[in-house]
């Protein structure tokens, strides 16, 4: 289900993750890491948990997540699913979070950002690990295909 | 409730993130290139495709937005209700200029035509940095 051209851009992108309330409110959550295991469908979303509080109260293992992932050549995907855990994030996790963190580091250089400002949104504890099982990818790059399930 | 503290966030230098949710429960969570700043208590999305986003909130008013102030990197996460579309008046007008000159610039012009702007009470905002 989870092709490789997706896995891509999993590993590669800017992720947010979304859930609703039991009446139906919706909230997310910024992801600072995503692993993603294509043989079983799961996703792990690395969060920090004193930034996405809102997201945290209305989650619980069941409920239904969407996640957006992007990059910037605007090829973006949608992933949707429902949770399966929720623990703390491994020393693997945590080593995808920093690889991906130095990554964004670099394309923010590219534009003149520094890494200080860059890291009021990436240098945060990854105290969260969410896990949910896809059952659903949408295509969400900007095009004819956008929304296309895939 | 918006204060002048929020309006860089709603000049659409950094993306935007979205999400609604069907009246059956099922959540979606997009990017957006901008939410524009009405008055102090409301904002605006452009509605330019029938997508899930504008299909959910015709089925849910509610959305969770977050935006970036470019120059600092605090966000702000806001609960927003959808209240009614413009489909003309300055705002309008100041949208379709604004989307109209971005599709220009991709070669696009013409194809992303505004159909309304799409305008959200703030039930709140908060700041979302450590």
């Amino acid at each position: 289900m989870i092709s490789d051209q997706v896995y891509d851009v999993l590993t590669n992108g800017v992720g947010h993750i979304g859930c609703t309330s039991s009446l139906l409110k919706p909230f997310h959550a910024d992801a600072l890491g995503i692993c993603c295991d294509q043989a079983t469908n799961t996703i792990v979303c690395c969060l920090n948990k004193e930034t996405n509080k809102l997201f945290l109260e209305n989650l619980e293992i069941g409920s239904r997540v969407s996640l957006f992932v992007g990059v910037i050549s605007h090829e973006a995907y949608n992933l949707k699913g429902a949770v399966i855990d929720l623990r703390d994030v491994n020393n693997a996790e945590s080593q995808v979070c920093d690889d991906l963190r130095k990554k964004m580091y670099g394309f923010y250089g590219e534009l003149g950002i520094p890494e200080n400002l860059a890291d009021r949104y990436w240098l945060k504890p990854t105290d969260l690990a969410v896990v949910f099982l896809v059952d659903k990818v949408f295509v969400q790059t900007p095009g004819p295909d956008a929304g296309k399930e895939i | 409730m918006i204060t002048d503290e929020h309006l860089p966030a709603l000049q659409g230098m950094f993306p935007s993130w979205i999400t609604t949710v069907s009246n059956d429960g099922e959540p979606n969570t997009t990017v957006i290139s901008q939410i524009w700043h009405v008055n102090e208590t409301e904002v605006a999305l452009s509605f330019q495709f029938f997508n899930k986003t504008k299909k959910n909130i015709s089925q849910n008013p509610f959305a969770f937005a977050t935006i970036t102030n470019p120059a600092t990197f605090d966000a702000y996460t806001l609960e927003l209700k959808y209240n009614r579309t413009e489909s003309e008046g300055d705002l309008f007008d100041e949208m379709d200029m604004k989307l109209e000159a971005i599709a220009s610039m991709s070669g696009m012009s013409g194809i992303f035509e505004l159909r309304g702007a799409d305008i959200y009470t703030v039930l709140s905002i908060s700041k979302n940095n450590l």
